[in-house]
């Protein structure tokens, strides 16, 4: 099952070699996207905990359930691709490439979360950022190329920064006796809270800034709104959905596996990132009338959440699952619907957007329940792991931080509704006759807010309980 | 510190005074070499695939593949032969003590990490300043030529490191892996430097944009 979900995008890569497969690329990327979605949701719902590949693959707990993510996020984002290129002929010149490169990028993706070796999982994030880099240029759009190379200087920085602290940790395990042993993840947890010392510090630290700088974290987080500005829309939720996704697993385990030894060090340094994250999004989503811009700071600001309540750990662990899920599918669902905005204005200008409920109903609507979800509203998912996170700082007796979070999401909430709420309930400047959308273009949303709407009302008892294995695995202290 | 040590913290200094794109793609040439040859005295009999991967990394992919490909398509280009647009270290009095500056700063902090740990104290350092340098740089450059070479510095040191730190060789399959991604990491920076020319902002980007996927 593992190798299935590696293998077969690469298969798919490969059947889009030849130049005549123009015509059915797109047919292959949901296709590719249908199968691996059915292999992750089949491990879903029966696990086998095997190991594969001399233990280098294996599928765990925090694996079943964000590959039950990611996959169906990509069958998806497969599917809004095909319905852009049936409305759009044009778009086919392009989409051998960017097929070719998405299913790479899956492949990628899919390792990051099966790996069981802490380098395999750093080359598989790795090359995400390789085919990423390739998928947000568009060769006759000057500012795509700027971003892209601006993405692959943080990355590389990032993932520089965390393989230097993976080599650090690996030297504070020097002294002990399971110096010789390969760093396996399953291993990783028996062996961790060993280190000590300034090099398991320096490790720890340098760790959580690398990744940290891939999930948009400050201090290095201004490459990310230039980047979901410029790629295109099934790109950036790609990056927003799926490769955020990917680094914090990766983050999960490293913090899951050393929090009993470094418990201080994890805490402020995800606490003071996170709060300073939400500081600079908060005041960036105060000051851009770009819509894209603002998702993206607002994807800064969710990482900043994320980042405080796995620092704080505890009861807040729980609901950071539930929080990064839930906003996996509102950033899908939001950068789909601003594609197929920016597809019919032409624009990403707020102040050009006004109405959109009476203008574009569909694609007006899903902004509208996305901008709810992105700001944390009942009934959705990302309302009840805000709410776990808040209950764990006042627990914890975090009350400076509890403040400011409070005060920041209060600003975030005026400052994202005076931006978003004209566009949706406004006057349209002028009466447009636009194309009817068809079912396919809005499958993928509808999809992806059902699951929304089912995290937050009703959590299925099997998926319930897997997010509490994993929050457990995440706490170990 | 062996001679082997300060010849490449030489390496990571010169691109900074040398305004000339040519001299930068030898310092990262020779750092390569340099990498390649401190391998080799890791494991002077060649044991395992292990040691020629390593070889394949350090010589063949960072001390030729990378500057030639660099080479090729700077020379395409016509790249002027001293240091315009492809500078590394703006020429003023502030950059110069910013990375020297660095290099103290890291003598000072490998001392401090010898102390506590009780390491040898100079690879740490030579690590330490070859991502400091590559921090100054790419806190001072815009163009991407400057930024690249900053980014292959702290790749460099990172290389060090590992060469320095490893307790056990990676097994070959991990090595392998990250022979690729360094491998296409050259590639993809060959391709951004050959689309460096149509980089300039002209104010017309959303005029420009077609229907986008």
């Amino acid at each position: 099952m593992a190798y299935a979900l590696i293998l077969f995008p690469l298969i798919g890569c490969l059947c889009l070699v030849p130049r005549r497969s123009k015509s059915w690329a797109t047919s292959i990327l949901v296709f590719v996207g249908l199968l691996t979605s059915g292999f992750s949701l089949a491990q879903f719902i029966r696990p086998e905990q095997t190991a594969y590949l001399a233990g280098y693959l294996k599928i765990d707990t925090t694996s079943r359930l964000f590959l039950a993510l990611i996959n169906p996020i990509f069958l998806g984002i497969a599917v809004y691709v095909l319905s852009r290129v049936n409305a759009t002929p044009s778009l086919r010149t392009g989409i051998r490439r960017f097929s070719s490169l998405g299913l790479l990028f899956l492949s990628a993706a899919n390792l990051v979360l099966i790996s069981n070796h802490l380098i395999l999982s750093w080359i598989a994030l790795e090359a995400t950022t390789l085919a990423a880099a390739a998928l947000i240029v568009r060769t006759d759009v000057p500012d795509s190329r700027r971003a892209s190379w601006r993405y692959v200087l943080f990355s590389t920085v990032g993932l520089g920064l965390a393989i230097l602290g993976f080599l650090c940790l690996s030297k504070a395990m020097g002294g002990t006796a399971s110096a010789s042993t390969e760093p396996f993840l399953d291993k990783l947890t028996g062996i961790a809270p060993l280190a000590s010392g300034i090099w398991s510090k320096l490790g720890m630290s340098l760790v959580i800034l690398g990744l940290g700088t891939k999930l948009g974290l400050a201090p290095m987080y201004n490459w990310l709104p230039e980047v979901y500005d410029e790629a295109p829309p099934s790109v950036a939720a790609m990056l927003a959905a799926i490769q955020f996704n990917c680094a914090l697993v990766l983050l999960f385990r490293i913090v899951g596996a050393y929090r009993p030894s470094h418990a201080e060090l994890i805490t402020n340094l995800l606490v003071v990132m996170g709060g300073l994250s939400m500081m600079v999004s908060t005041f960036n989503i105060i000051a851009t009338h770009n819509v894209k811009r603002l998702i993206a700071y607002a994807s800064i600001n969710h990482a900043g959440v994320i980042a405080i309540g796995l620092g704080i750990g505890g009861g807040a662990t729980y609901g950071v699952l539930l929080y990064a899920i839930s906003n996996a599918f509102i950033k899908a669902i939001l950068f789909l619907a601003v594609g197929k905005i920016k597809a019919n204005y032409q624009t990403k200008d707020t102040r050009r957007l006004p109405g959109l409920l009476k203008d574009l109903p569909y694609s007006g609507a899903f902004l509208m329940v996305g901008t709810f979800a992105l700001l944390g509203f009942p009934p959705f998912g990302s309302f009840f792991g805000e709410l776990l996170v808040l209950s764990a700082l006042v627990g914890s007796g975090h009350m400076l931080v509890f403040g400011v979070f409070c005060m920041l999401i209060i600003m975030t909430f005026v400052a994202t509704g005076r931006t978003i709420f004209p566009m949706i309930w406004g006057e349209p400047k002028e009466a447009r006759n636009w194309p009817k959308q068809t079912f396919l273009s809005a499958a993928p949303k509808i999809g992806f807010l059902a699951a929304l709407v089912v995290l937050g009302i009703y959590i299925p008892p099997s998926l319930n309980a897997l997010i509490k294995e994993v929050a457990q695995t995440l706490d170990q202290q | 510190m062996s001679p082997i040590l300060a010849i490449l913290l030489c390496l990571f200094l010169i691109p900074l005074f040398v305004s000339s794109w040519r001299v930068a793609l030898a310092c990262l040439a020779a750092q390569g070499f340099i990498l390649a040859w401190i391998a080799y005295r890791a494991n002077p009999q060649w044991e395992g695939m292990e040691a020629w991967l390593s070889m394949v990394d350090h010589l063949l992919l960072r001390g030729i593949a990378l500057p030639f490909a660099l080479y090729t398509s700077l020379r395409t280009q016509n790249a002027p032969y001293r240091t315009g647009s492809p500078g590394i270290l703006p020429p003023n009095i502030l950059s110069w003590t910013l990375a020297f500056g660095s290099v103290l700063l890291a003598f000072n902090f490998s001392a401090s990490l010898a102390r506590a740990s009780g390491v040898e104290r100079s690879p740490i350092a030579v690590v330490a300043s070859g991502i400091l340098l590559g921090f100054v740089v790419l806190s001072t450059r815009t163009g991407m030529f400057g930024q690249m070479v900053g980014l292959i510095f702290i790749e460099n040191a990172i290389a060090l490191f590992e060469q320095t730190e490893s307790a056990h060789a990676q097994p070959v399959g991990i090595q392998a892996g990250l022979l690729v991604t360094t491998a296409l990491t050259i590639a993809l920076y060959r391709w951004f430097l050959a689309m460096r020319n149509g980089t300039k902002a002209d104010g017309l980007t959303e005029f420009l944009e077609g229907p986008t996927l």
